[in-house]
């Protein structure tokens, strides 16, 4: 399982990605304050579970989202 | 009490609206998009789900760009001035309310923009032959869609045509149309829609927004208003993303909260029903009106479709006289003058006398309200004091 976040620059953007990603099979997501080591744009970012990180961005590019992508290397980086 | 005001802000709201206000008050509060704690996430999902409701109702299949904004008026100014460069030329019709007419004059003033404008009738027919000649070398079209003196809905297909081939931008106000006539900004080639959230989508005063196509390009788009905006807090300069370039400084999420139930209800009692319902009521103001000596109505011409508002007045009494006695003996509310919009006034040729009476039923309107109007306008019309 892959675990990370998508840093975005609007929140607006981040209740797209939320929007998109919900009905995506296997997908955990999650609205949550964007961690203090990343930069912060707009205050939250979309935290993620999900197996398969191309698919996804594939999911994001194909809607031309605008993010950055951060994974995280290990499960102790669970932040929940 | 009778409220025939609609066409000024949409009296009452449906219950749903009042309650998604009250909830937000008490049960969410916080500011979207400036923190990432629960409340503020809270906050900015009902934000977000009213500018998806709003975009999929319009017909703007790309969400970040509608834009809220405190009133059409606003709207406007966003869009005019920050698309009009000194030089352009604008064309509008004669039947423009002063949200449009105001910022173009102040833009003739500051910059120095031609403002072109396309004859109609009396009954607001628009010369479409002498649009299409006025239409060469303009930037943009800019036209309401319901007139708010008459009710006249203005010929968007043609105007649309007319503005696509002359590659200029189409420019809408549909504060007068939105929620209870059916638009579609992508099919119907508009370019900038703007309107008030409060009147025919039955959210709050204090509400408004735009939206824009993809002709529209937001490096030549400049911004009205620069500030915070929760985002890119670190660049002195106001950030490019949509929607966050339009839209700086805290939004009015109360109207917000409210204005996402009014499109729901909107949406769930559907825009045809909403329609049908105004324009019967319509027919029952301007049949009985007809009847009454005394009386004149602002006609509009066959060929044109209405919004439900309807204006009259009689050579015997001012307006305002006609309106103190309707609200004062009979409980009617009504609005008199020249409805912010003298460039109709002079159109349809009751500028001189100072206007009119509007009537303008809402889908909370009856028709036992309006038979018992009719009664009332009976009794003015023929009382000598």
């Amino acid at each position: 399982m892959t675990k990370g976040y998508l840093l975005v620059y609007t929140t607006s953007c981040a209740f797209y990605c939320e929007e998109l990603m919900k009905p995506v099979k296997g997908m955990v997501v999650k609205l949550v304050p964007t961690p203090r080591e990343y930069s912060s744009d707009c205050g939250i970012a979309v935290y993620f579970e999900y197996e398969f990180p191309e698919t996804l961005e594939e999911l994001l590019q194909k809607h031309h989202l605008e993010y950055e992508l951060k994974l995280l290397s290990t499960i102790s980086d669970h932040p929940f | 009490m009778i409220y025939l005001d609609n066409s000024a802000t949409t009296f009452p709201k449906p219950p749903s609206v009042k309650e998604a206000i009250v909830s937000f008050l008490d049960t969410i509060g916080a500011n979207p998009g400036r923190s990432g704690h629960t409340l503020s996430i809270d906050s900015g999902r009902i934000l977000y789900e009213c500018r998806r409701a709003l975009s999929h109702f319009i017909g703007q299949s790309d969400v970040f760009r509608t834009l809220f904004t405190l009133n059409a008026t606003q709207a406007l100014n966003t869009c005019l001035y920050g698309l009009l460069k000194k030089g352009d030329t604008v064309l509008v019709s004669s039947l423009e309310h002063n949200s449009i007419m105001r910022p173009l004059y102040e833009l003739q003033d500051r910059i120095g923009i031609n403002i072109r404008t396309i004859p109609a009738t009396a009954s607001c027919l628009l010369d479409l032959d002498r649009a299409r000649e006025l239409a060469n070398g303009a930037k943009m079209i800019a036209c309401v869609h319901g007139n708010n003196v008459t009710g006249a809905l203005l010929p968007l297909a043609e105007l649309s045509a007319i503005a696509k081939e002359n590659d200029a931008l189409f420019l809408v106000d549909a504060s007068q149309s939105v929620g209870s006539i059916e638009l579609n900004m992508e099919e119907m080639g508009i370019d900038l829609l703007c309107a008030s959230g409060h009147k025919g989508l039955l959210g709050p005063m204090g509400t408004g927004f735009f939206s824009f196509s993809k002709k529209v390009q937001t490096e030549d788009f400049a911004t009205l208003m620069q500030g915070g905006t929760g985002s890119k807090s670190e660049a002195m300069t106001q950030p490019l993303m949509l929607p966050d370039k339009y839209e700086s400084g805290t939004i009015n999420m109360l109207g917000i909260a409210g204005l996402l139930e009014g499109i729901r209800w909107v949406e769930a009692k559907g825009v045809s029903a909403i329609n049908e319902h105004e324009q019967q009521l319509r027919i029952q103001l301007v049949e009985g009106i007809r009847a009454i000596k005394n009386l004149t109505i602002c006609e509009v011409d066959n060929s044109l479709a209405t919004t439900g508002a309807v204006s009259l007045y009689m050579k015997a009494k001012n307006v305002s006289e006609i309106g103190m006695a309707l609200d004062k003996d009979f409980g009617i509310l009504a609005r008199v003058g020249l409805h912010c919009s003298p460039a109709t006034h002079r159109t349809i040729g009751t500028y001189h006398q100072g206007g009119t009476v509007r009537l303008s039923p809402g889908i909370f309107t009856t028709k036992e309200e309006i038979a018992y109007v009719l009664e009332a306008l009976q009794k003015i019309a023929t009382c000598k004091a």
